[in-house]
This record gives C-alpha cells, structure tokens and sequence, in this order.
C-alpha cells in the first residue's frame, strides 16, 4: 500500500470512534492494535477540546464539562480541523452553537461565544498606535481607516456583563435582554471593551464599511435613524481617546 | 548555516507562557536559551509575538515547530511556510526545528506527531520535501524523532536506520529527542543505546530531554515529568562521545515553576563527565548500564 493510502487510513481510525485497528498497524507495548489506535483517538480528541476550551473559556464555564465535552465531540465530527493553526479550531464554533438544540436553556450563549471569539481574534491582532489625530482641523467629508484590531459588535444581551460574570466563576442565570453595542480592540496588548449606545455602534459600522462620514449620515436619515450631534461628538471623542483610527482622508 | 559546533554546551528549556513573567521581570538566570513553539508565535501579532521579541533581546532563541507536517502526501503548505519564514525573518532562531512526521492528510489536521511507514517509499518522499522546504526557507531545518505507539507492518527497517536515510539523503540536522528514543524503546522492544551508536552522532545539532509517564502497558511521551535517569544515562552517553549540541528540558503539563525546570534542565552538569577520544567509542557502555 503506497504511503498517502496509509496515511488516509490512519487519521480516518483516530478521527473516527471505531474501535476498530486496520491490520496493518502493529501495536506497541503490551497493548492490542485498538487499544494503540485508541490512544491516538483520545489524544486527538483532548487535544482539540482543550484548544477550543482556550478560546471559549467561559462558555465552557457556563455548560459545563460534560454538556461542552458533548458538543466539541459532536463539532469536531461537523467540523474536523482542517487549520495547522489551533487557534483557528473555533471558526464554526458559533454557528455550530446556534443550531445545537443542547444548549437551549441559554438564550444568550450564542452572543456570548460570538463575543468571545471576536476578543481572542482581537488579542492575535497587532495593538493600536496612537496617531494623535486632531479632529477639530477636519471641517469637510472624510472617511475614516481604523486599525485591523477594531471590531464594532452589536448584541441582544449585555454579553460583557455576562462575560465577565462567567470568567469570574459567579453564576449567570436569570438573564433578560438588554440591547448591547460595543467597541473592541487591543492597545498595549490588552483588549479593550467601550460600551456604545446602538446609533453610535452603527455609526461605527458604517465608517468602518467605508462610508465617508457625510455617507453615513445620509444613511441614519434615509433609515429614520436619530443620532443627535452629542452622541456623534461622544463618539468621536471615545475614537479619539481610544486612538483606535489609523488614518482619515479628506475628500 | 548553523553547525553542530554553534553554541555548543548550551543548556536551555522551553518557553511555556507560565513563565513570560519570570522571564520578562529578570527573575531567570542560568540557562543559555530558551526554545519557542514556533506555531504559538506565527500568527499572532498580538501579546504572545511581542512577547517572544522582548525574550529575545535578553535570550537566544530556538524555534521548534508542530505542524510542517514534512511526511504529509499533502502538498506543502505555503501560507504556513510563509509565516514561519517571516517569524525565522524577525526572530533569528538558533536553531529551527521541526519533527519527523506527518499532521494531517486531505486536508485535515490531526494536531499530533503521526507516525511513519518505515519503508524506501516514505524516505524518498520526506527526503524530497525536505529539499523543497529547504530551499523555500533558505536555510537548513532539524528534524527530532518522534514517540510511536503503534508501528506499521510494511516497515522495512529500524526506525535508526530510517532516521539516518532521511538525514544522509536530505542533509538536514538532527534533533535528536532522547526521552523519545527511550520510550519507544519500551513500547517498541529495543535497546537505546543500539538506537544511538547506529545513527550518525555528527548529525546531532539538538538535543530534546523530556519525561514521560509509564501507563504500564506502554510509555507515553507527556512532557509531564522529571528526566528519568535512563534517558540521562542515554545523555552522558552521547556527551561522553563528542556530542555537546545544544540540549533543553520539555516540559508541557504540569508544568513546575521556573527554577524547578531550570534545576531539572542544569542536571545536565551531573552527567558531563569526560569526553572520549574518536577511538575509544563503543559499546561496553551499553552493557555496562545494563542495556
């Protein structure tokens, strides 16, 4: 049997669950050939539950071991790592979570655990550098270029909250909706979440889109949207204090 | 080209994130370098790259990587090659290492260390991508022999003289892991010492030490324990015969604090007895050890 024939065969008896060893594998030790293939099996397993845990610490947190065991099973049959990269085992995590029936009794999760993967992205991501730009010069239509470490995020619940609770250790039950926009990114290597109200958020949105500022304000009043020139100023200045744009053009 | 004559006596220890604050706040002393895994560096250009940089002003640097994947009937993986080029760029590794075997086939990735076909077959292919890479990287990469629990019936030779086939052929280094020498000479019914006098000593420009754990039917290589003192016995062997490459403790689980493994890492100093001369290698040591 030529080389790549055995190679499909092996990874195919450590990523299945069969109990079953291709004969043409000799065991090791005093072990039968399924027990060997067997230790394969379970470290493959480990090995990519314990990557996922690192990105949604606090999901697993909130299920629990056994009920997140069950699922990185199941999503890792869905979903069988295809990245050399293991921070990369958790792309489909999210949309795998909100069609998985098991975890139901928490509304929330499927915004937290989107939340979660946007922060681990973010850490990865190179810090913002400061670039001291003066708004009170800009008087005409510019757009705006934020640094690759923003991310502009809009829930249901307040998942920071939530978040935080959960890495804490404390309990998360009862939990209602409550409209929530943030801002995130990474300055000095840590990453940084500033609460926003809903028009600021979509204001953000857009000029990260590319919309000039000018655009964006045609926008909210084709869409009935409000946003008074306090809120705009607000946040602008949370821009300005967070140092989160790179570069501006005036137009 | 780095040469097995580079920092020679170097003793150094992996770098595991519980101990960036030790090494950041000048808490580390007495060891030579540090070796890093080079995918938990690559593409990130967040906390853990600025990280390594600073460990790097202060300390040389091996990277050691997982997942070329260089048995793999894959093609080569350019975009990961890409990345390790630009982390080999910015960090100027000591040494750049990866493992002598395959990840993921079809496209899928195993995340571990799969064994190898012993056969003709398999050198002439790990050999040629070795040169691909090589060439890619421009510059010579070692590659460590990995632990097995499960061997393949259509082998046609020792895992020793698989070994040195691909390094003879390939002209790459030798990381030679010693704990993974030893534990495959359990679960596998050879003597170690027969594994190292066959290969190449010139070969060796790293050597990797490590614990394992005994689950009775076999040993597992878990980077979980203290050295045990076969696999230093196995050491003052190959320094007692000329080999003074590089040498470094893994430790991944359970992982100790930082002078605990810096202590388990300086035991080294306990077995560098006297060098032999050329002529007197042989094989009493073997027996004498009672191999």
């Amino acid at each position: 049997m030529k080389i790549r024939d055995r190679q499909i065969q092996f990874l195919n008896s450590v990523s299945s669950k069969s109990p079953e060893a291709p004969t043409a594998f000799h065991p090791s030790g005093t072990l039968s050939a399924e027990e060997a293939i067997g230790v394969y099996q379970e470290a493959y397993l480990a090995r990519l539950t314990e990557a996922l845990g690192e990105i949604f610490e606090s999901i697993w947190e909130v299920l629990g071991d056994d009920r997140f065991y069950l699922l990185a099973n199941r999503y890792f049959d869905f979903y069988p790592p295809q990245s050399y990269n293991l921070n990369d085992v958790g792309r489909n995590f999210v949309n795998f979570l909100s069609k998985s029936k098991e975890v139901r009794d928490f509304p929330f999760i499927v915004e937290m655990a989107d939340f979660e993967s946007q922060v681990f992205d973010v850490f990865h991501k190179e810090s913002i550098k400061s670039p001291h730009i003066n708004f009170e010069a800009i008087e005409s239509d510019f757009r705006i270029c934020f640094f690759g470490c923003v991310r502009f995020l809009n829930y249901s619940y307040n998942v920071h909250e939530i978040w935080l609770k959960a890495k804490a250790g404390d309990e998360v039950t009862d939990i209602s909706e409550e409209l929530s926009s943030y801002m995130i990114f990474t300055k000095n290597q840590n990453v940084i979440v500033e609460k926003m109200n809903l028009h600021q958020y979509r204001f953000g949105k857009e000029l990260m889109l590319g919309r000039s500022f000018m655009e964006t304000l045609d926008t909210f009043e084709k869409e009935f949207l409000d946003i008074s020139p306090d809120e705009v100023q607000d946040m602008f200045e949370i821009f300005r204090e967070s140092g989160v744009i790179r570069e501006w053009t005036l137009l | 080209m780095v040469s097995n004559r580079d920092n020679l006596g170097f003793v150094g220890v992996g770098l595991r994130s519980v101990h960036y604050a030790d090494v950041l706040e000048g808490r580390v002393s007495g060891v030579d370098f540090f070796e890093a895994i080079s995918e938990n560096f690559m593409d990130s250009k967040g906390r853990p790259r600025i990280i390594l940089r600073k460990v790097r002003e202060k300390f040389p640097i091996a990277l050691h990587g997982v997942s070329l994947s260089i048995a793999s009937t894959d093609p080569l993986d350019y975009k990961y090659l890409s990345g390790l080029d630009e982390l080999y760029q910015e960090i100027d590794p000591i040494r750049t290492s990866d493992h002598l075997c395959w990840t993921g086939v079809l496209g899928k990735n195993g995340h571990d260390l799969f064994p190898i076909p012993y056969t003709n077959e398999a050198i002439e292919h790990i050999v040629n991508r070795i040169d691909e890479v090589q060439n890619y990287l421009r510059r010579e990469l070692i590659f460590e022999n990995v632990s097995a629990y499960l061997g393949f019936n259509e082998s046609e030779m020792s895992e020793w003289e698989f070994v040195s086939q691909i390094l003879e052929k390939s002209g790459a280094g030798f990381l030679c892991d010693l704990n993974n020498i030893y534990v495959n000479s359990f679960n596998f019914d050879f003597n170690p010492f027969e594994y190292l006098k066959r290969i190449d000593l010139k070969k060796i420009q790293q050597i990797h030490l490590a614990g394992f754990t005994d689950r009775t039917k076999f040993y597992f290589d878990t980077h979980s324990r203290p050295v045990c003192d076969e696999v230093w016995q196995m050491y003052k062997w190959l320094w007692e015969n000329g080999v003074k490459s590089p040498v470094m403790v893994e430790w991944d689980q359970d992982i100790p604090d930082f002078d605990t493994l810096k202590n388990e890492a300086l035991k080294v100093n306990d077995y560098r007895g006297e060098e032999r001369d050329e002529n007197s290698r042989s094989s009493d040591s073997v027996s004498e050890l009672g191999f």
